[in-house]
């Protein structure tokens, strides 16, 4: 591992002895290392193919800067924003679309407001890339205060984020859309821990799925995520790995991408 | 006794939208104040509510878009 790798690569930082004694199912189960964090992007950031980006947006920005994202939305977008009667939600999605906009700029040499996208099956959005460009994949996952964008080239990507709250009904929700051994491992925990490890194998699975460009469906009793903090997965052939993410206090969140041969880094967007 | 509506609407306020103002008709997905765990959440607490199950290809993003839209799923489902 490269001395870059060690101190940004929080990922594929998987240790596969642990992997192979680790009891949380039949895939290969993988520890991913600690990682400093979420650091300030340079001015001028490439994404090199063997890379995913994963950008932290806060969205409770002050009046001035959410006015700012405003005009770079599309027709579409203002339609949405002015359908919303409530100004939190409204200024949350005036800032996850238009900072989503300002960092696929980053990627693409285009403008934010001429970004355009379309809306694939089950409703994922991708980006509409000029000829020349490179071939952008990205996913956007927002839950109360906090959106998370990931980037990738040329490789399809999937992020999901959750504040941890009162869901009344998670043991069924976990009955239904968690594997044999997912819920076997929730079983094991009580309390605010077993809250917790529900939230962070739903983030994964989530994750994975939109990867995948797949919704929630029965198919996710069929795979097995780790359920512990700080733990990420590799799906069985290989086609996926799956890293854990830490988002801060409250919220937990992971991100999917293709292919095994990746390396993660992780930014906050502030303007 | 609380209608069908009231006991949606009832849950929304409790879990999913907690602090906001939500009408019967407000859209909550399109106005992005429902991500896809808190859709299945709602689904989910329906279905123990009412010893019902939705099917999956009944629980799309129109079908939840307010309690007007989720008290009509669930009338066709025979929940009234």
């Amino acid at each position: 591992m490269t001395g870059q790798q060690a101190t940004t690569g929080h990922l594929l930082g998987i240790d596969r002895q642990i992997a192979r004694s680790g009891g949380s199912g039949s895939e290969a189960a993988t520890r991913v290392r600690p990682y400093p964090g979420w650091g300030q992007p340079p001015a001028s950031l490439s994404l090199n193919r063997d890379e995913v980006h994963v950008w932290r947006i806060p969205l409770d920005l002050p009046q001035r800067l959410v006015a700012d994202l405003a005009p770079l939305m599309s027709l579409e977008e203002r339609a949405r924003a002015e359908q919303i009667r409530c100004e939190e939600a409204c200024r949350r999605f005036l800032v996850s679309h238009g900072a989503t906009r300002r960092i696929l700029s980053r990627y693409l040499e285009q403008e934010p407001e001429e970004i355009r996208f379309v809306t694939g099956g089950r409703g994922k959005p991708h980006v509409v890339t000029p000829a020349g460009a490179p071939a952008i994949c990205f996913s956007l996952s927002h839950s109360g205060e906090v959106a998370l964008c990931a980037v990738a080239e040329g490789r399809a990507v999937g992020v999901d984020i959750q504040r941890i709250r009162p869901v009344s009904v998670w043991r069924e929700i976990a009955a239904r859309y968690f594997s044999a051994g997912e819920n076997q491992a929730l079983r094991s925990l009580a309390g605010d821990e077993a809250r917790e490890a529900f939230f962070l194998g739903w983030t994964r699975k989530e994750a994975y799925s939109k990867a995948l460009g797949e919704g929630i469906s029965q198919r996710w009793t069929q795979f097995t995520v780790p359920l512990q903090p700080g733990a990420g997965a590799e799906r069985v052939g290989g086609r996926f790995t799956l890293c854990a993410l830490a988002p801060g206090p409250a919220y937990v969140a992971a991100v999917a991408a293709q292919g095994a041969d990746w390396r993660l880094s992780c930014w906050q967007w502030s303007r | 006794m609380a209608t069908v509506q009231d006991t949606v609407l009832e849950y929304i306020r409790r879990e999913v939208v907690p602090d906001r103002r939500i009408d019967p008709d407000t859209s909550l997905i399109s106005v992005g104040f429902v991500n896809s765990l808190e859709m299945v959440a709602v689904k989910t607490y329906l279905e123990k509510q009412y010893r019902i199950r939705i099917p999956d290809e009944m629980a799309t993003r129109e079908a939840f878009d307010s309690a007007e839209s989720i008290t009509r799923l669930l009338s066709k489902l025979g929940v009234r």
